[in-house]
C-alpha cells in the first residue's frame, strides 16, 4: 500500500467517524435523557426569581381562583421537586396554590454553588411573594427540607405569614441528639448506581439528575413501614448538584443552629404533619420538632412514610391539612 | 430459565469468591518466562465486581519487549439480575526496563452492559492503563493509573424514565414528551490512579493487591459525593497463574 492510499484511507475512516459523531446524541441535549428545564422549555409554567445576584427562572405553578386565600408549597429533598406534592393542588377549590421547584432543583433553571445558601431560599421564598402575593399575608406547607425552609422564613418574617403546616420536616434544633434519619441508600440497593459509571458517569447536570432515577427509588426504604422500595416514586428530575451543596452547606452549620429560631414572633398557627413510618415519621417528630414547637399541632397519619404520604395515602394527608387550615 | 442463564455468572462468581481475587493482568517479575496468563479477581470499584481473563504472548521482541493479547470478563455479582457485564478484548505491553522494574502497559477495547430501572445501556470503550512495579525476591511495589472512555452507548429508556416526562405541562401546553433512545457520544469518562503490591507463590502464582482513587470529573470540578456516584476508591485482589 503507497502513503497515498494510507492517507486516502486514514481520511475515510476520520470521514465515518466524523459521521457517526454527528448522527450521536449527547448527553446533555435538552430533553433527551431528562425532561429540560424551564431555560430550556418555554412551555413550562415558569417565574423569574432574582436572588443571590442572579435572575433565574423557576418552575412555578399556580392552581385556583388568584383571589383566594394564598398557599405556597415546598418540596424536599433538596433538590426534588413538586411532583410528589401535585396532590395539595385539592386545595384550589378554597384556595390559590403555589408550587415551584427550588433554584437548581426540579424542572428549575440550573445554578452555580454560590447561589445555593441556606440564606438564599428565603430570598427565593420572598422573590415568589412579591410576584403572587404581594400584599396579603400566605400558608406555607414545607415536606421534609422544604419544611425546615418554610420555618426559617417564618421566623425571619413573621409578618409575611398566615399558617404554617409542615409536613415531615428534618431537625429544628441541631443540638438535638437524635439523628435525621431516611434518604439513605445501602450498599446492596447502591451497586447499580456505581455500576453505570461504566457507561454513564455524571459529567455534568442531565447525566447527574439521569442517573437519580434508578437510585432515587432505593433511597425510600427507610421512609416505609416494612423496608420495601416505593416503585411508584413520583418525580420529574431531582436536582443533583442542589442536593450535594445543600447537603455540603447543611453539614456546615453551627451545632446549635435551629431553622426554628426566632419562631416565637410568629404568632399564627403550626402544625405538623407525619406518618408513623420511616425515619422522619410521628417518633422522630415527637423527640425533636415537637420539643422545640410545644406550641405546635400534631396529626400522625397511620401507616404512612415520608413519601407514601402522598401516594397511597394521599386522601389522607389532603384531609389532614385540610383540617388544619380554617 | 432465568436461573439457567445466570449459570455462567454464577460459577465465575463462586470460583473468584473462593479464591478472594480481582482484577486486572498482572506484571510478572522481570526474566520471567511467561508464555501465557490466566487471572481472575474481586474488587470494590465501590460496587462488587469480579473479572476472569486470559492473555496470551504473542511476540517476544529484543529490548525486553512483550506482547499480548487477550480477553476479559469483568461482572458485578450483586446486581446479576441486571445483567451488568463488561467484555473487553486487551493488548498488553511488557517492558522490563532493568533486571527489577518492569512496566506493562494494557488497552482495552470494551462493551459494557446494564440494565436497571432508568434504562437498558450497552456502551464501547477504551481503557488505557499503565503499572510499574518493582520486583524484590518475593515480593513487588508499585503504581498504577489508567483512564476509562465509554465513546458511544446505546440507550433505551426504560417506561419509569419515560414517566418523568408525564404531567408537566398545564393542560393544552405540548413540549417535548419523551426522553430520545439511541447512541449517545462520549458518556462516561473517568481516572485511576493508585498503589499496588504483589506477591509471588511457588514458581507460577502471583496474587496482586491494588489500592487507589477512581474518579471522573464533572463539569463542575470534581463532586466527591454519593449523589454523583463518586465514592471515589477501590480495592482489588487478583490472583495470576502463569505458564
Amino acid at each position: 500500500m503507497t502513503t497515498l492510499q494510507y492517507i486516502i484511507n486514514l481520511f475515510n475512516l476520520v470521514f465515518i467517524l466524523n459521521s457517526l459523531a454527528c448522527e450521536t446524541l449527547d448527553t446533555e441535549k435538552p430533553g433527551a435523557l431528562v425532561p429540560p428545564t424551564t431555560d430550556q422549555d418555554v412551555y413550562l409554567p415558569q417565574l423569574a426569581v432574582n436572588v443571590a445576584g442572579h435572575s433565574r427562572k423557576i418552575h412555578l405553578q399556580t392552581f385556583g381562583n388568584p383571589e383566594n386565600p394564598k398557599i405556597f408549597v415546598l418540596h424536599g429533598g433538596p433538590g426534588a421537586d413538586f411532583r410528589l406534592l401535585l396532590p395539595l393542588r385539592e386545595l384550589a377549590d378554597r384556595f390559590f396554590v403555589v408550587m415551584w421547584d427550588s433554584r437548581g432543583a426540579g424542572l428549575s433553571e440550573r445554578v452555580t454553588e454560590a447561589e445555593l445558601t441556606i440564606n438564599s431560599f428565603n430570598e427565593e421564598l420572598d422573590e415568589v411573594k412579591s410576584a403572587l402575593s404581594p400584599d396579603q399575608k400566605v400558608t406555607l406547607i414545607g415536606h421534609s427540607f422544604g419544611g425546615n425552609v418554610m420555618i426559617r422564613y417564618a421566623a425571619k418574617f413573621p409578618e409575611n405569614v398566615r399558617q404554617l403546616i409542615l409536613i415531615e420536616p428534618g431537625k429544628f434544633d441541631l443540638s438535638l441528639n437524635k439523628k435525621n434519619t431516611g434518604g439513605a441508600v445501602s450498599f446492596l440497593d447502591g451497586q447499580d448506581f456505581f455500576w453505570q459509571n461504566e457507561i454513564l458517569t455524571s459529567m455534568d447536570h442531565a447525566a447527574a439528575d439521569y442517573k437519580a432515577v434508578e437510585v432515587l427509588p432505593k433511597s425510600s426504604r427507610n421512609w416505609t413501614c416494612d423496608d420495601s422500595i416505593i416503585e411508584n416514586y413520583p418525580f420529574w428530575r431531582f436536582g443533583t448538584f442542589h442536593y450535594y451543596i445543600l447537603q455540603k452547606n447543611t453539614r456546615k452549620l453551627a451545632k446549635d443552629f435551629n431553622w426554628a429560631s426566632g419562631i416565637d414572633q410568629f404568632d399564627g398557627p403550626i402544625t405538623i404533619i407525619a406518618g408513623d413510618c420511616g425515619g422522619l415519621g410521628k417518633d422522630f417528630q415527637t423527640e425533636t420538632n415537637l420539643l422545640t414547637l410545644p406550641q405546635a399541632t400534631f396529626k400522625a397519619i397511620e401507616g404512612a412514610g415520608h413519601i407514601t404520604m402522598f401516594t397511597e395515602y394521599a386522601t389522607e394527608t389532603v384531609s389532614a391539612v385540610r383540617t388544619a387550615l380554617p | 430459565m432465568i436461573i439457567l442463564k445466570k449459570i455462567p455468572f454464577i460459577i465465575i462468581i463462586l470460583f473468584a469468591s473462593v479464591l478472594k481475587v480481582h482484577g486486572q493482568p498482572l506484571v510478572s517479575a522481570p526474566g520471567t518466562k511467561v508464555h501465557n496468563q490466566v487471572y481472575i479477581g474481586l474488587g470494590l470499584e465501590p460496587e462488587l465486581v469480579t473479572t476472569i481473563g486470559y492473555l496470551h504472548l504473542i511476540s517476544r521482541a529484543e529490548g525486553n519487549l512483550d506482547f499480548y493479547i487477550g480477553t476479559s470478563l469483568k461482572v458485578a455479582p450483586m446486581i446479576l439480575s441486571n445483567d451488568a457485564f463488561r467484555i473487553n478484548l486487551t493488548g498488553a505491553l511488557d517492558w522490563a526496563m532493568t533486571q527489577t522494574w518492569k512496566t506493562r502497559s494494557t488497552l482495552d477495547f470494551y462493551l459494557a452492559h446494564d440494565n436497571n430501572k432508568a434504562a437498558v445501556m450497552n456502551g464501547l470503550g477504551i481503557d488505557l492503563s499503565s503499572s510499574t512495579l518493582h520486583f524484590g525476591r518475593q515480593w513487588a511495589k508499585g503504581f498504577e493509573f489508567g483512564w476509562q472512555y465509554t465513546g458511544l452507548t446505546h440507550i433505551k429508556h426504560s417506561a419509569e424514565t419515560k414517566d418523568t416526562f408525564n404531567e408537566r405541562y398545564p393542560s393544552g401546553e405540548i413540549g417535548i414528551n419523551a426522553p430520545k433512545d439511541g447512541w449517545y457520544r462520549s458518556t462516561a469518562s473517568r481516572f485511576r490512579v493508585g498503589f499496588i503490591g504483589s506477591r509471588k507463590f511457588c514458581e507460577r502464582w502471583r496474587v496482586q493487591l491494588g489500592l487507589g482513587a477512581l474518579l471522573s470529573v464533572q463539569k463542575q470540578g470534581i463532586l466527591l459525593s454519593f449523589s454523583h456516584a463518586q465514592v471515589p476508591f477501590y480495592l482489588n485482589s487478583t490472583v495470576s497463574f502463569t505458564y
